[in-house]
């Protein structure tokens, strides 16, 4: 009986042209629209902008109407020497943010939502969402602060015990380090409120029945709330690796600044092209990189993607 | 049926609003076409203060005078590159914008950035400032012989001068510093005895130890012109910036210059508030430092030298500041109009440089000025800012309480001037572009740690060698080629000229 109406169904909604569809479901068109809107005008206009990345940019011709140039944007990303480098940072770079950053959000959420004292968990919570407010350039001259050879808290510490002082900022071996916690320090607030959001909307039933039987605080959390968050996780994670080769423009450049010493280590794709490319401002170049991020980040969702859709396809995005 | 109705109203709403909109346009663009003339003007540098004073009295007269009026708008230096480049690529209207090559005029006119401005428009609209272009200056200021600015005309140099704090000199019994060696002795002194302030704060200084008579150009190749030989040379392959970087690197382990100088971001006012134990400007803002410092803090003695007053030196090119029209400038004969009352009206020129006669400054003579700034409160104070791309020397005051020292290195400087015509080469840089994206990269990677002093001493050598290969591989060769080419090229042209 299910069945046949499932097909009654379908069979009706093939019938019906998108007009239909979109006069039936006009509430939920309506509430989509904003979003459509803002997908439409902010990520497939600017689309057609790509051919920049194949044109010799000239202000007075415009973008479509300037000279065709091959493949010369591209030119000297890939003579630099730097490429491979620098596309293998931010990959690695993103990654550990990705990994790390999604776990330590997912567990502060948890210890967060277990906390029974109203006032000691929104002191927690807001102590840990405060980083997420500050901006990069601070957080820059905080690092200086610490580490800075002369008058830095770190060598003042140091000296005071005896030891020899760090010049950190010569040491491109610890900053692989320093930045991942960095990152994670001022990210994981702000990435809980999901995982804060998706521990709310679980049957607190289960909880008590579990309760009943005996489990555990730290057997509910194991065996109930981690696996229900699974899916969330997965979401999230997803659509981080969506931008996998994008860095974080302003956290490198403010943490490292053009401290060539340390780029091997530091240097992402972003940070790369803005310091190569600012004075000469060639937008065709810049283009180029753009573009070339954009085509890895969608290979890389689509691969991550497929692998996930062959082990649970429910939690695949598409 | 509801909803036919529904989306009725909506198209009927959305039309309204549209079509409003654009009477409201249509009738602020016949505002603007009517009597005046509005034009706006882009400035590197801070609004001042006192701005609304300034240029309202300026908008007065260009009312009466030309039936325009002018609003300036400011980019801070901080994010100056980024605005600047952003302005063109995102059709910003506007008229008159600054131009300069540190701002990358060349480049940016070869882009279509600017309106070209013709001698017949000169003629027209700026006769007294045609008068000023010599062919020498045109042809500084042209791109593929087309001319997209109106230069300054003053005679500039870019050279550093040192300003140092007399008291410590004295503190530590040392006599005045003669030459980059007492210098030295100042620096190493205050390294060693004084915890609360640091030597040095700033790289410029690094280039006094060395007798280089180079000029950076063409910009981001890494190469340099050699004002003696008159050729182009790769810098980081010759003995004096090899020499500089191991007396940089000298100097950091001595203490004089802080090992990680390239990472600290707040030293520009540090001189100022008492912290650091130099400052190295060029001229005018060493001069102009020197004497706010002689007025707020007598007690420091501050001190000017240039130790370089032997080494050959070119005035800058014309085009290190001026005036060009946007590539969409709507009135471009309102906008040179303009131009040529600020740059050849006293009235416009004592105005805009020297602020409110009687309030900031009093003439003496028609070539001299007192200023009155430094008694007034800060918020009456008038800082010009970027006026220098309306500088002409034929307009230009001699502040009478401006620093004697920075006459006395004038007139050093003018000894050792040499006559040259390489700022009339420009460069094209079609041919190389990717080369120089690539040097610019290495360069900031191995150049950037040594020219920083951040490379241990023993292995200075080592590092260069590994730069230049970098640099050979980035295509520095190439470049260096073509830059040769061209300007045997720019010479053969000059003398089959004479």
């Amino acid at each position: 009986m299910r069945r046949a109406n499932n097909v009654k169904a379908y069979k009706a909604l093939k019938k019906r042209s998108l007009w239909q569809e979109i006069c039936r479901y006009r509430v939920l068109w309506l509430m989509a629209m904003p979003a459509i809107i803002y997908v439409l005008l902010f990520s497939y206009t600017p689309m057609a902008g790509i051919v920049l990345a194949f044109k010799k940019y000239d202000y007075a011709s415009g973008i479509f109407k300037s000279p065709w140039c091959g493949l010369e944007n591209f030119k000297f990303f890939f003579k630099s020497g730097q490429a491979a480098v620098v596309t293998r940072n931010t990959f690695l770079y993103n990654i550990a943010f990705i990994f790390l950053g999604n776990f330590l959000q997912m567990i502060t959420a948890v210890f967060l939502s277990e906390m029974r004292n109203k006032y000691s968990k929104k002191l927690a919570q807001t102590c840990i969402f405060f980083p997420y407010f500050i901006s990069w350039v601070v957080v820059g001259a905080f690092i200086y602060n610490i580490f800075s050879v002369d008058y830095g808290v770190l060598n003042n510490i140091l000296k005071s015990m005896g030891a020899e002082p760090v010049n950190v900022y010569t040491q491109p071996r610890y900053w692989p380090f320093i930045i991942t916690v960095i990152d994670l320090w001022k990210g994981v607030g702000y990435g809980s409120v999901v995982y804060l959001a998706a521990i709310s909307g679980l049957d607190t039933s289960i909880y008590e029945a579990a309760e009943i039987d005996g489990a555990s605080l730290v057997k509910r959390v194991y065996y109930i709330t981690m696996p229900m968050l699974r899916s969330t996780m997965i979401t999230l994670i997803l659509l981080g690796l969506g931008r996998v080769f994008r860095g974080n423009f302003s956290m490198f450049y403010q943490l490292v600044g053009n401290n060539g010493v340390l780029y091997n280590h530091t240097d992402v794709i972003d940070t790369f092209v803005f310091r190569t490319l600012l004075s000469s401002n060639d937008i065709g170049m810049s283009a180029a990189v753009g573009l070339y991020q954009s085509v890895l980040c969608f290979v890389f969702i689509m691969m991550a993607n497929g692998v996930i859709k062959k082990i649970d396809d429910s939690s695949a995005l598409f | 049926m509801k909803m036919l109705k529904m989306m009725k109203r909506l198209c009927a709403g959305i039309l309204s609003v549209a079509l409003a909109s654009a009477i409201c346009a249509c009738g602020s663009e016949k505002k603007e076409g009517g009597e005046i003339t509005r034009l706006k003007m882009i400035l590197p540098g801070d609004k001042p203060a006192i701005y609304d004073e300034i240029y309202g009295k300026l908008n007065e007269m260009l009312r009466e005078d030309i039936g325009a009026e002018l609003e300036v708008e400011y980019y801070n230096y901080s994010d100056l590159n980024q605005k600047y480049s952003l302005l063109f690529s995102s059709g910003e209207e506007c008229d008159i914008v600054f131009a300069a090559d540190w701002l990358q005029y060349n480049q940016q006119a070869s882009k279509n950035s600017f309106m070209e401005i013709t001698d017949d428009m000169l003629k027209e609209y700026a006769p007294k400032t045609y008068e000023t272009l010599t062919e020498i200056i045109k042809n500084e200021a042209s791109v593929n012989g087309k001319l997209y600015m109106i230069p300054n005309t003053a005679k500039e140099y870019s050279e550093n001068v040192v300003l140092i704090r007399g008291d410590l000199r004295e503190k530590y019994g040392l006599g005045k510093l003669n030459d980059i060696n007492d210098f030295e002795k100042y620096l190493t002194m205050i390294a060693e005895k004084e915890s609360d302030i640091i030597p040095v704060v700033d790289l410029a200084l690094s280039g006094l130890w060395t007798r280089d008579a180079v000029i950076a150009i063409p910009p981001s190749t890494e190469l340099a012109y050699d004002i003696e030989k008159d050729e182009f040379v790769k810098k980081d392959y010759q003995d004096w910036y090899i020499n500089s970087v191991k007396k940089t690197r000298e100097l950091v382990d001595k203490g004089v210059i802080p090992a990680d100088i390239s990472v600290n971001k707040t030293t520009g006012s540090m001189f100022e508030n008492g912290k650091a134990a130099t400052y190295v400007k060029n001229l005018e803002t060493s001069s102009s430092m020197a004497k706010k410092l002689r007025a707020s803090h007598p007690e420091w003695k501050i001190e000017m030298y240039s130790f370089k007053k032997d080494v050959p030196k070119v005035i800058n090119s014309s085009i290190s500041n001026g005036l060009s029209l946007n590539r969409i400038c709507k009135n471009p004969e309102k906008a040179l109009q303009t131009i040529e009352l600020l740059r050849n009206d006293k009235r416009y020129f004592d105005l805009t440089w020297y602020g409110i006669e009687g309030k900031h400054w009093q003439a003496e003579g028609d070539r001299g000025y007192i200023s009155l700034n430094d008694s007034l409160p800060a918020e009456e104070k008038y800082v010009a800012g970027a006026v220098w791309g309306w500088k002409n020397e034929s307009m230009l005051r001699r502040d009478s309480s401006e620093i004697p020292e920075k006459q006395e290195i004038l007139d050093a400087w003018e000894q050792v001037t040499v006559d040259s015509d390489i700022y009339g080469f420009t460069f094209d840089d079609t041919n190389v572009k990717t080369e120089i994206a690539t040097v610019k990269s290495t360069a900031s990677q191995y150049g950037g740690p040594l020219y920083n002093g951040m490379v241990a001493a023993g292995e200075i050598d080592k590092a260069f060698s590994e730069y230049q290969k970098k640099l050979e591989q980035a295509g520095i060769d190439k470049i260096y080629d073509e830059v040769t080419r061209q300007y045997k090229e720019y010479r053969e042209k000059k003398d089959a000229g004479k």
